[in-house]
């Protein structure tokens, strides 16, 4: 991968509208972040169990228009039943996945300008029609502060001729899974079903970004606050060389999450580190 | 402290003072204390108290002590039965404290519990 910008068709992600007067404050007391009633504005949160475990990372997106919640496919329903065991008189109805696709820009640059679409804050929410196209976009960033370009489409075929044609237009091409693997496993971007799962915490991932320490108490926030204060969290996400880190990858309490030809993530106990 | 029935909840006299004067200050005459539970928090339910001044809901469950009127949501008096409302004042006093049977764990912060 050079230092172009490259795209990539997000496909375990899903997207679903939410409606209804309290699902702002519900997922305030649910997730980690401190979650704003402001519009135009995108907020990413975790979802944990009492065991301050990953449920799923949600990033929801709060337009002028509409709430869109864009979270895992393949965690869908789990998300769901977790949220429904904890609403009980609340205003909140969540839609059915949408007809949608999610589509990332991005370039192997971190300093590199993604304005192909303009001037854009982050974490602002755009809609714009390119031809008789709609789109809502918006620059935010992976885990590790990476910048990237979300687009949301509607999933068929006429927006995603279209929109493939575009980029190809400004020299943006598509990168196939396998570059991916490697551009998020050197940037050490963990997804879920990896490095997110209900086996690891925030903290030992490395996403204490979006968890809010100040904000009133949500379900696992006992846990990691106590992790956090005191210095116990004890395994942390690495990036290893599978050659040069051979002594870690073969100890016990090193687990590994995601592979390429040179270089794994794995979840590694502190104190193998130390040893 | 004495067991309270399980067909209802009990706020104390300390309590039901503290709910009236907070009406007073916001100037209302004709009041109840809405008390609710609702999903999360750090143990997974949170309890929530308001006072409003709307008319009685058909879903609520309305009990009157010491000159408060109570209005449950019949869902979160599932949650709820058996509850006494305290009010613990001072420098290290709570707040409004809850007493509540059903509860198998509480948080530290003692808003949120788990049954």
């Amino acid at each position: 991968m050079n230092d172009n910008l490259s795209f990539i068709y997000q496909n375990d992600l899903v997207v679903t509208e939410l409606k209804g007067d309290d699902f702002i404050d519900l997922f305030n007391r649910l997730s980690t972040n401190n979650i704003p009633n402001q519009k135009n504005l995108i907020t990413d949160s975790i979802f944990t169990n009492e065991n301050g475990k990953f449920i799923d990372i949600v990033s929801l997106w709060n337009s002028n228009k509409y709430t869109l919640m864009i979270s895992h496919a393949s965690n869908h329903e789990n998300l769901l039943n977790w949220i429904d065991k904890f609403t009980f008189e609340e205003d909140i109805s969540i839609s059915s996945p949408l007809k949608k696709k999610i589509i990332s820009i991005y370039s192997a640059n971190k300093n590199k300008d993604l304005n192909i679409f303009g001037e854009i804050n982050k974490n602002e929410i755009i809609n714009r029609k390119l031809e008789d196209i709609e789109i809502t976009l918006s620059l935010t960033s992976f885990f590790n502060g990476h910048k990237v370009i979300n687009l949301i489409l509607d999933d068929d075929s006429k927006s995603i001729e279209f929109i493939e044609s575009y980029m190809n237009s400004q020299n943006i091409f598509q990168m196939k899974e396998s570059e991916f693997n490697s551009f998020r496993i050197k940037n050490m971007i963990p997804i879920c079903g990896r490095e997110v799962n209900n086996l690891y915490n925030p903290l030992e991932i490395g996403i204490s970004h979006m968890i809010d320490f100040d904000k009133g108490c949500y379900i696992g926030q006992e846990v990691i606050a106590r992790l956090d204060t005191y210095d116990k969290v004890q395994r942390k996400l690495m990036i290893l060389d599978k050659k040069k880190d051979i002594n870690i990858i073969s100890s016990k309490g090193c687990y590994i999450t995601s592979s390429d030809d040179d270089y794994c993530l794995a979840v590694v106990k502190k104190n193998i580190l130390t040893k | 402290m004495n067991q309270v029935p399980v067909n209802t909840i009990e706020i104390t006299t300390k309590a039901a003072e503290k709910v009236k004067s907070f009406a007073e200050r916001d100037g209302l005459e004709s009041f109840a204390l809405k008390v609710a539970v609702k999903g999360g928090g750090c143990s997974g339910l949170t309890y929530d108290l308001e006072i409003i001044d709307s008319p009685i809901d058909d879903d609520e469950k309305t009990i009157n002590q010491h000159g408060v009127e109570i209005r449950i949501p019949k869902k979160s008096f599932i949650f709820l039965a058996g509850t006494t409302l305290d009010f613990s004042d001072g420098l290290n006093g709570k707040g409004f404290v809850f007493s509540n049977p059903n509860a198998k764990k509480s948080c530290g912060c003692g808003t949120s519990f788990s049954v």
